[in-house]
C-alpha cells in the first residue's frame, strides 16, 4: 500500500499542531489520522481528553480511506496532500417529541416557542422548554401548509411574536401571539392567491413577506400588524368557519409576480429586496421586487419542493422530487448548473434548512421518514441522520443555532439539540 | 627396356594423335609445339610418366592389334618413330637450357604467391614431389637494361613467375593479346556477323524444304479402321445398329430449363428424403430377464398404473421370466406397431428452410432510454387509506388533486404531493365504484363516479373555491327548456326505457356531500368519459342490448343513445380531443364514428381478441399530428394504431406476461404506459412527428413494478399526472401508488 505524505493544518487555534510532514499509509481512515492529531495533542499539551476530527482533503470530507478519496478526488499521490482537521461536529441529540392530532405540514422555531402549521387547519404555538402545547388557533377552512415568523420580539418583553400561516383555502393569516396572555388572536387575513398558498417567506427586516400558490404567482405581502390604508374590515363571507371569534381584517397584496407556469412550492429571500422562488415547473427564478421584474433563472430536471438560502454560503439549496438535495449558486445567473449534488435520501426531499450559524451545514427531510444533517464538504454521506419520524417528514426547522425540528406524517414533533459549542469557536 | 618400352608406346600414340590432327581443322602448330614439348619433358622426368601408362597403353594395345593385319604399315610406323626418337633427342641436346611452359605447368604449388619461394633454392615440386630447381639467372638492373637495349624482343618476353623463367610471346599469342585488348572475339576467325540464312520463314513457300515423298503408310488405308468398319458394316447388316435420320427435334427444339421438374421427379423426392427417426433401442429394462433393480416394486407398478400414459417413464412394467421360451407375447405388439406407423405417416418430415440472420439484426435500433428523459423511474409516494382493490383512479386537471374509487364503495381524494386523504365519501354500500373521471375543463370543480347504473356528477368543492362555486351556480343556473321537455316527453314515451333519467340534488345530505347530479341507467355503467371540453360525456353500459353508449351533455341534461344497434359488446368509449370524432371498442374492433356527420368512419383492427381499454394520443391537442391510439387487450397485447397510416397496428407491443387493464397517455410528455394483472407498469416513449411522413417513434423505456399482485388481479389504473412526467396507478393490494 502507498504512503501520502500529509500535512496536517487546522483553523482552530486551539487544536493547532507543529507543522511536519508526515507519511501515512493510503489506506487509513479518519480512525487512523483521528488517533494520529490526537497523540499529537496529548504530547504538546499532556492531557488525556480525546475529541473527534474530521478531516478534510481538496475541501471535501475523508470518508472512505485516503487512497480512496485521492484517487477520485484525481490528486497526485507523489506532492504532500494538505489535510484539513477540524473538531467533528456532535452528533444532535433528541431532545423533545410531542403528538398533534393530525399531520404537521409546517414547524417554525423561536427563542421560547414551537409554532407548528397542521393538517387539522390550525397552527399551534408550544412551549420549547415544557413542550405543552401553549394555544391552538384555527383561522382557516383547509389544511395548513406553511408557517413563517414575521417578527418574534415585537416588544422588549419578547412576550409576543407575529407569524404568518398559508392554506390550502387560499389565504395566508397573519397572527399575533403575547405569551403574557397566552392569546393567539388572527389579525389580518391576506386574500388574493385563487389556489392553495404553499410557501410563505419572510424578509429579514420582516417587514414583507411573499406568498407562492398553486396559481403559479408570487404575492407579496405587508407584514405589518397594525391596520395599514389599503386593508379593510372583512366581509362577513358565507362561510363562517373563522372560529377564533375576533373580526379579522382583510389585505390585499402588495405585488404579484407572476411568471411560474406552474405551483410556487418554495420561497426565500436572498436579501431586501430579491426573492428566490422555486417552482414545479423546473425552475428557480430571482425576482425584483422593487420592479416587480424577474431577474434571472435557473432550470432543472426535477420539480422543486423546497428551498433555502444560506447569507454565509451564498448558496440556495434545494429540496425536489427525487432524492438528491441540490446547491445552486444564485449569482452565476443564467444557465446555472446545479453546483453540488448531497445524495442520501431515498425519497423526495421535501423540506431543506440551512443552519443558521455554518456556512457548510444544512438539514433535510424526506418522504423516507428521515431528517438528515449535511455538510456539504461531503456529498456522498450525510453528517447524521436524525431517525426519529416514523412517516413521512414534512418539514424541518433550523432557524436557531441550537435546535433542529422536524414534524411530519405521523403527526409528530421531534427537536434536536445541536451542540454549537465547537462551530461558535471558529465561526463565532 | 623397362625406359623405353612405354616411351616407344607413348610416341605411338602421339603419333597416332598426330595422324588425326592432320584430319581435323584444328590449329595443328600448337598442337605439334605442344607434342613436341612433352616429348622433352618425358624425357626429362620418364618415371613421372608411369602413372599415366597403363592407358595409354591400352590404346597401343588396340592400335597393335590392328596392324597385325598390315605388317607393312607397321613396318613403316616403327621406321617413322625411330625418326622422330633422333629427331627428339636432337632437340632435347640442343634445347637443354631453354625451357618451355609446358613443363612448369608440372608446379604442383598451386596459385601461389610465389614469393614464398624466394628463399629456397628450388621454385616448387613436380608430380613425383620432386622439387623444381630455380633457373640460374641473375636479375640486377644493369641485366636488365642491358638486355632491353640489346634484345630486340625484349619487349615481347615476359616473366613466368611460377617457373622464374623469361618467356618469349609468339606471333599467335601476340594477335591473342591485342584481340583480347582489344575486346576482339579471341578467335580471329569466328565472325560475329554472319549473314543470317532464314531457312523457316513464315511466308508459305512454292516448294518444300524437304523434298523427301509422303510416306507410304500416309495413302495406304489403314487396316485397323478397315476392320473396325467391317465390324460396322457387319453388325447394320445383321441389324444390330441401325443406322437412320439423326433426330432433328432436338437440335432445333430450344431446351427451356423446367425449374420445377426436379419437385415432382422421383429424384427429387429421394434428394429430399429424410430417414425416419429411429425408435429408441431396447435398455436392460425391456429383457426378458432384466437385472434386479430394473423390476419395480410394488409401490412403483402402482404408481404407473396411476399415471398418465404420457408421464410414464417406460411402456410397459419390466419382468422377470427364468427362460426365454416362457415369455409370452407382448401384448402390446400390434398397437405400438400401428402407433409407429402413424407417427410415420402422420408426422411431416421435412427440411426446414433455415435462415442464417445475425439476431443482434433483427433488433430495431432505437435510442437509449436515458436519452428519453424525464421518465417516471422509482416510486416516489403510496397512498394507502383504501379498504378494498382501488378500480379506478383520475387526476384533476392542476395535478394537485387525485380522486380514486375502490371496490367498497369509497371515494376518496387525495393531495397528490403529499398522499394525504383530504376527501373521503362512501357512495355506495355495496357496489364497486367502477371508474372515476374528472371534469377536463378548468372552469369547472365536477368528478363523475359510476356506481353500479349511477353515474354522479360531484362537486367535491377542492382546489379553487371561486370555481367551485362557478360550478355550483353554473349547475344551479339550468332551466329545463319546456319545449324539448315536451318533445322528449313526446319521445320518452316511445323510448323511456333507452333514455336514462337525470336527478338534480339539491338540498340534502347529499348535496352536502357534493352531490349535484345523478343519472340512473338501466344497467350498471362501466366506464364514463368525458369530452375534452367538459360539457359531453359518455357512459358505457355493457350488457344492454342495443343501448350500450349513452351520451350526455352536462348544460342542457340530455341524453342519447347514438347508436340504433350496437355490434358487439363495448368495452370502452373516447370522445377525440378536438375533433367530432368517437371512439367505441368493442371486443375485438374499435369504430370511429364522426359524430356530426353521424356515420361510421374507420374501423380499426386490433388483432386482440379481447380490448380492455382505448387511449387517445393528445398530440392532436397541441400539434398538428394525426391521430394516434393505444388499445389494450386482455390477451397482454398493446396494440399501437397510426390511423393515418393504416386500420391495422403500427406496432403490437408483447411487454406483460398477463392481462392489460389500463392505457394511458401523458398530455404534455412523449409518454404512454399500459398496466397490468402482472403488477406491472410498462412505460414507453412514444413520440409523435409533425411530419406525416414519419413514423411515430416507440421505445420501451422503463417497467415500474412495486405493486402486489393480490387474486390475479394487479394493477387495475394508471393515469400520468398531466404536468410532471409522473403516473399514479392503483392496484388490487388497495394502494395507489406515484412514480416519478
Amino acid at each position: 500500500m502507498a504512503h501520502f505524505q500529509i500535512k496536517l493544518f487546522t483553523q482552530q487555534k486551539q487544536f493547532s499542531v507543529t507543522d511536519n510532514t508526515f507519511s501515512v499509509p493510503g489506506s487509513s481512515t479518519c480512525t487512523e489520522l483521528n488517533d494520529l492529531v490526537n497523540k499529537l495533542l496529548s504530547e504538546d499539551k499532556d492531557e488525556s481528553t480525546r475529541s473527534d476530527f474530521d478531516f478534510l482533503v481538496n475541501d471535501e470530507f475523508i470518508r472512505t480511506s485516503l487512497v480512496d478519496h485521492v484517487e477520485t478526488k484525481g490528486l497526485s499521490s507523489e506532492s504532500v496532500i494538505d489535510v484539513e482537521y477540524l473538531q467533528r461536529k456532535q452528533a444532535p441529540e433528541l431532545q423533545h417529541s410531542f403528538q398533534q392530532p393530525d399531520w404537521i405540514s409546517s414547524i417554525k422555531t423561536t427563542e421560547k416557542f414551537i409554532l407548528t402549521g397542521s393538517y387539522d387547519c390550525a397552527v399551534t404555538v408550544w412551549d420549547r422548554v415544557t413542550t405543552k402545547q401553549l394555544v391552538c388557533g384555527i383561522g382557516h377552512s383547509e389544511p395548513v401548509k406553511s408557517i413563517e415568523l414575521i417578527n418574534y420580539n415585537a416588544d422588549e418583553k419578547k412576550q409576543k411574536i407575529s407569524f404568518v400561516s398559508t392554506s390550502q383555502d387560499q389565504h395566508a393569516v397573519i397572527w399575533t401571539y403575547n405569551s403574557s396572555t397566552n392569546q393567539l388572536s388572527s389579525l389580518f387575513c391576506c386574500k388574493g392567491h385563487s389556489k392553495s398558498v404553499e410557501c410563505a417567506a419572510s424578509n429579514e427586516k420582516k417587514s414583507i413577506f411573499a406568498t407562492g400558490s398553486w396559481d403559479s404567482t408570487i404575492k407579496v405581502w405587508s407584514s405589518s400588524v397594525t391596520p395599514e390604508e389599503d386593508t379593510q374590515e372583512v366581509i362577513n363571507s358565507s362561510k363562517k368557519k373563522f372560529k377564533s371569534g375576533k373580526k379579522s381584517l382583510t389585505r390585499t397584496a402588495k405585488v404579484t409576480l407572476p411568471g411560474h407556469t406552474e405551483v410556487v412550492s418554495a420561497l426565500t429571500w436572498l436579501n431586501e429586496n430579491e426573492i428566490c422562488s422555486g417552482s414545479w415547473d423546473h425552475t428557480i427564478r430571482i425576482w425584483d421586487i422593487d420592479t416587480a421584474v424577474e431577474k434571472s433563472h435557473m432550470r432543472g430536471m426535477k420539480s422543486i419542493l423546497s428551498l433555502d438560502y444560506s447569507h454565509l454560503s451564498r448558496l440556495v439549496v434545494t429540496g425536489n422530487t427525487d432524492r438528491h438535495v441540490r446547491l445552486w449558486d444564485p449569482r452565476s445567473g443564467e444557465g446555472a448548473v446545479v453546483k453540488c449534488n448531497l445524495t442520501s435520501h431515498i425519497g423526495w426531499v421535501t423540506s431543506v434548512h440551512w443552519a443558521p450559524n455554518d456556512s457548510h451545514t444544512l438539514v433535510s427531510g424526506s418522504l423516507d421518514n428521515c431528517v438528515k444533517m449535511w455538510d456539504t464538504r461531503s456529498p456522498k454521506a450525510p453528517l447524521y441522520d436524525l431517525q426519529a419520524h416514523t412517516d413521512k417528514v414534512m418539514s424541518v426547522d433550523w432557524s436557531l443555532p441550537d435546535i433542529v425540528a422536524s414534524g411530519g406524517a405521523d403527526c409528530k414533533v421531534f427537536t434536536f439539540a445541536v451542540n454549537t459549542g465547537a462551530v461558535d469557536n471558529v465561526y463565532g | 627396356m623397362k625406359k623405353k618400352r612405354p616411351l616407344s608406346e607413348l610416341q605411338t600414340s602421339i603419333l597416332g594423335e598426330n595422324e588425326e590432327n592432320l584430319f581435323t581443322n584444328k590449329p595443328i602448330e600448337e598442337e605439334e609445339s605442344e607434342n613436341e614439348e612433352e616429348n622433352e619433358e618425358n624425357d626429362d622426368s620418364m618415371l613421372g610418366e608411369e602413372d599415366s601408362d597403363v592407358e595409354e597403353g591400352e590404346e597401343v594395345n588396340e592400335k597393335s592389334t590392328e596392324p597385325t593385319q598390315h605388317t607393312e604399315e607397321k613396318k613403316e610406323t616403327s621406321e617413322v618413330v625411330a625418326k622422330i626418337n633422333e629427331k627428339l633427342e636432337k632437340q632435347t641436346e640442343d634445347n637443354d637450357n631453354d625451357t618451355s611452359d609446358e613443363e612448369d605447368s608440372r608446379n604442383t604449388v598451386g596459385n601461389i604467391p610465389m614469393q614464398w619461394y624466394e628463399d629456397f633454392p628450388h621454385i616448387g615440386y613436380d608430380l613425383d614431389g620432386k622439387k623444381i630447381a630455380k633457373p640460374i639467372r641473375n636479375n640486377d638492373e644493369l641485366d636488365k637494361f642491358l638486355d632491353k637495349m640489346d634484345n630486340p624482343e625484349y619487349w615481347k618476353t615476359i616473366h613466368d613467375k611460377t617457373t622464374g623463367r623469361d618467356h618469349v610471346l609468339t606471333e599467335e599469342e601476340l594477335s591473342l593479346v591485342n584481340r583480347v585488348q582489344r575486346g576482339y572475339f579471341y578467335d580471329a576467325k569466328y565472325d560475329p556477323h554472319e549473314p543470317y540464312v532464314d531457312f523457316f520463314t513464315n511466308e508459305k513457300m512454292l516448294h518444300p524444304i524437304n523434298n523427301a515423298p509422303a510416306h507410304k503408310r500416309s495413302f495406304t488405308p489403314s487396316l485397323v479402321e478397315k476392320r473396325k468398319v467391317g465390324k460396322l458394316v457387319h453388325a447394320i447388316k445383321m441389324g444390330w445398329l441401325k443406322v437412320g435420320k439423326p433426330k432433328q427435334d432436338d437440335e432445333e427444339q430450344i431446351k427451356f430449363y423446367d425449374l420445377w421438374a426436379d419437385s415432382h421427379s422421383e429424384l427429387a423426392r429421394q434428394k429430399m428424403h429424410i430417414p425416419a427417426p429411429k425408435p429408441a433401442l431396447p435398455g436392460h429394462e425391456a429383457s426378458y430377464n432384466p437385472p434386479p433393480e430394473y423390476l419395480p416394486t410394488q409401490e412403483e407398478i402402482d404408481q404407473w398404473k396411476e399415471d398418465d400414459p404420457e408421464d410414464r417413464k417406460f411402456d410397459f412394467i419390466p419382468e422377470k421370466h427364468d427362460a426365454l421360451r416362457r415369455v409370452p407375447q407382448y401384448p402390446k405388439f400390434i398397437q405400438e406397431r400401428f402407433a409407429r406407423c402413424l407417427d410415420l405417416y402422420l408426422c411431416p418430415r421435412q427440411r426446414k428452410m433455415k435462415f442464417n440472420v445475425n439476431p443482434d439484426d433483427l433488433i430495431p435500433d432505437l435510442p437509449k432510454p436515458r436519452d428519453l428523459r424525464p421518465f417516471p423511474t422509482v416510486q416516489a409516494l403510496c397512498y394507502r387509506g383504501h379498504q378494498a382493490m382501488v378500480r379506478t383512479i383520475s387526476v384533476d386537471t392542476t395535478g394537485q388533486w387525485l380522486a380514486s374509487g375502490s371496490d367498497d364503495g369509497v371515494v376518496r381524494i387525495w393531495e397528490v404531493q403529499t398522499a394525504r386523504c383530504v376527501r373521503e365519501l362512501k357512495i355506495d354500500e355495496k357496489e364497486a365504484i367502477k371508474c372515476i373521471s374528472w371534469c377536463p375543463n378548468t372552469s369547472v370543480c365536477l368528478l363523475a363516479i359510476t356506481v353500479d347504473t349511477k353515474i354522479i356528477i360531484l362537486n367535491p368543492y377542492i382546489g379553487d373555491r371561486l370555481v367551485a362555486q362557478a360550478t355550483d351556480s353554473l349547475l344551479q343556473s339550468y332551466e329545463p327548456n319546456e319545449e324539448e321537455e315536451e318533445q322528449s316527453g313526446s319521445k320518452s314515451e316511445k323510448s323511456n326505457s333507452l333514455i336514462p333519467p337525470w336527478r338534480s340534488v339539491e338540498t340534502g345530505l347529499e348535496y352536502q356531500d357534493g352531490y349535484r347530479l345523478v343519472i340512473t341507467h338501466p344497467k350498471a355503467v362501466s366506464k364514463v368519459t368525458w369530452h375534452a371540453k367538459g360539457d359531453y360525456f359518455a357512459a358505457t353500459v355493457p350488457n344492454n342490448s342495443n343501448a350500450q353508449v349513452f351520451l350526455h351533455q352536462l348544460t342542457k341534461r340530455r341524453s342519447q343513445n347514438p347508436f340504433s344497434k350496437c355490434k358487439g359488446a363495448v368495452q370502452s368509449v373516447l370522445f377525440h380531443p378536438n375533433r367530432p370524432f368517437f371512439f367505441v371498442a368493442t371486443q375485438q374492433y374499435v369504430r370511429v364514428y364522426n359524430l356530426v356527420k353521424q356515420q361510421l368512419s374507420k374501423k380499426l383492427l386490433s388483432n386482440a381478441k379481447w380490448i380492455s381499454s382505448i387511449a387517445i394520443h393528445p398530440g392532436a391537442l397541441y400539434k398538428h399530428t394525426g391521430d394516434n391510439l393505444i388499445v389494450g387487450s386482455y390477451d397482454c397485447r398493446l396494440s399501437w394504431f397510426d390511423m393515418d397510416l393504416s386500420s391495422k397496428p403500427y406496432r403490437t407491443m408483447r411487454y406483460h406476461k398477463r392481462a392489460i387493464r389500463a392505457c394511458c397517455f401523458h398530455r404534455k410528455y412523449p409518454l404512454f404506459a399500459s398496466a397490468g394483472d402482472d403488477g406491472s407498469i410498462v412505460v414507453s416513449h412514444g413520440m409523435v412527428y409533425s411530419d406525416l411522413m414519419q413514423n411515430p417513434l416507440i421505445v420501451p423505456v422503463k417497467v415500474l413494478k412495486g405493486h402486489k399482485v393480490d387474486r390475479n388481479l394487479g394493477v387495475l389504473d394508471c393515469c400520468f399526472h398531466p404536468h410532471q412526467p409522473w403516473i399514479f396507478s392503483s392496484a388490487a393490494d388497495n394502494t395507489i401508488r406515484l412514480f416519478s
